[in-house]
């Protein structure tokens, strides 16, 4: 009999204490704070989903871009921007350091992102809309790519920096 | 039943007639496929692009094309044969067309620097050896490669006839005089190669060698599009291809 209650009193101390950070919901004190200064207004998708699920939409994106050819975004409000990390991410977030750096130092993860992928020095937000046509120039090539992608004008994509003369 | 010789008999001949009138309806419906289309159908959405190279018009010494494709993709240059890294290039005419020995060529021609890229073959042997998938051909016909994929075997630069890809031995960050955030540089352990400039096609602009020429050497466009200006080019002059004899149906073509 007193084996048991031994037994048992151990085992309640056990569990009492592996589980001690759940109930007591510990939260740890330097928690990072991430940096909320952006350039636009509204984010590609909901911010409670970006937080929890970035890393699937960009891998996402990385694949509908690089083996479908499907380079844009449609955001909430309708518009396109492009499905780019330093174009578009970081063309709104500029501070790659705030943004990027102070969740992922704390969280101990080490994404291969910037390994290949170039920091912009300016972030340029690349919101592409007011679709035109432009049927003096290129004519060809671009209704080829009708069927693909909408066609931008030279102008609009000259604004918008997406175009390098 | 009873399975003796006789009903295996009777089974088996019932099976095999089934089985040929099944398969010449599917080889009368698929030769009647090939029939219909001559060319070699890559896309379903009827776009192949390709690039007519006129070799006339192309300047001894200018390397104009081969520096606006660099710095747009993060070439970079290491100074040395050994570690070079190229999407185009020149190079002579014993090299570019080994196979086409022509005798009593014209020495012009055959001392001129031929300008060299990746061919974006209908049928091309570095995507079947890809172990990874990270080469593979997109719909428009351009045989693309997913950096993220790419795990360093080479065997796509042993199955290319065409030397066009480039293996990183280093890292090529330092190597890039100015780096531009456009288009990601590649780390170490890396292929690369031409890639017709599908970023630049996406928002409707001509590949960076093609706009910058000043010759206007390079024509580039749809070849399934019969009314188009490369088409019209192929069809007023006469071309030739690099290894024709590999059936790997190159998508460049070169007035000489």
């Amino acid at each position: 009999m007193n084996e048991k209650v031994l037994i048992f009193a151990g085992l309640s101390i056990f569990l009492l204490g592996v589980t001690f950070p759940f109930w007591q919901s510990v939260e740890p004190e330097d928690f990072p704070k991430v940096a909320m200064e952006t350039k636009g207004d509204q984010c590609v998708a909901p911010a409670a989903y970006m937080r929890k699920n970035h890393m699937l939409l960009l891998n996402t994106w990385r694949d509908s871009v690089v083996r479908d050819g499907e380079r844009f975004h449609i955001m909430p409000d309708g518009s396109r921007v492009e499905k780019s990390l330093t174009k578009t991410c970081l063309g709104c977030h500029v501070s790659k350091k705030q943004f990027c750096e102070e969740c992922h130092t704390y969280a101990s993860v080490k994404p291969y992102c910037w390994e290949c992928h170039v920091v912009p020095k300016s972030g340029g937000h690349t919101e592409l809309s007011g679709i035109e046509t432009d049927e003096t120039k290129q004519k060809e090539l671009l209704n080829n790519l009708l069927a693909k992608n909408q066609q931008f004008s030279d102008e609009n994509l000259q604004s918008l920096g997406l175009k390098n003369d | 039943m009873i399975n003796n010789r006789r009903n295996f008999l009777k089974k088996s001949t019932g099976v095999i007639a089934g089985a040929g009138v099944v398969s010449s309806f599917i080889s009368k419906y698929t030769t009647g496929l090939a029939d219909a289309s001559t060319e070699k159908v890559v896309s379903k959405k009827k776009i192949r692009w390709g690039m007519v190279i006129d070799m006339k018009k192309c300047v001894d010494g200018c390397v104009k094309c081969i520096d606006a494709c660099h710095v747009k993709h993060n070439v970079p240059d290491f100074g040395n044969p050994k570690d070079e890294i190229k999407w185009i290039w020149k190079s002579d005419y014993a090299k570019v067309f080994p196979s086409k020995n022509q005798q009593y060529l014209a020495q012009e021609t055959r001392d001129k620097p031929f300008l060299s890229l990746c061919n974006h073959c209908a049928d091309p042997p570095c995507v079947k050896v890809c172990p990874t998938g990270a080469t593979f051909q997109m719909d428009d016909g351009i045989v693309e490669m997913d950096f993220h994929r790419c795990i360093g075997c080479r065997f796509c630069m042993a199955a290319c006839p065409y030397g066009s890809r480039s293996f990183n031995w280093r890292d090529p960050r330092p190597a890039i005089e100015n780096i531009t955030s456009e288009y990601p540089t590649r780390e170490s352990g890396v292929v690369e190669k031409c890639n017709f400039c599908s970023e630049r096609l996406a928002k409707g602009q001509q590949p960076a060698c093609v706009e910058t020429c000043p010759e206007k050497v390079l024509t580039f466009g749809n070849l399934y599009d019969k009314n188009s200006e490369i088409r019209k080019v192929l069809q007023e002059n006469p071309t030739i291809q690099r290894k024709p004899e590999l059936g790997t149906n190159p998508s460049v073509f070169y007035i000489t």
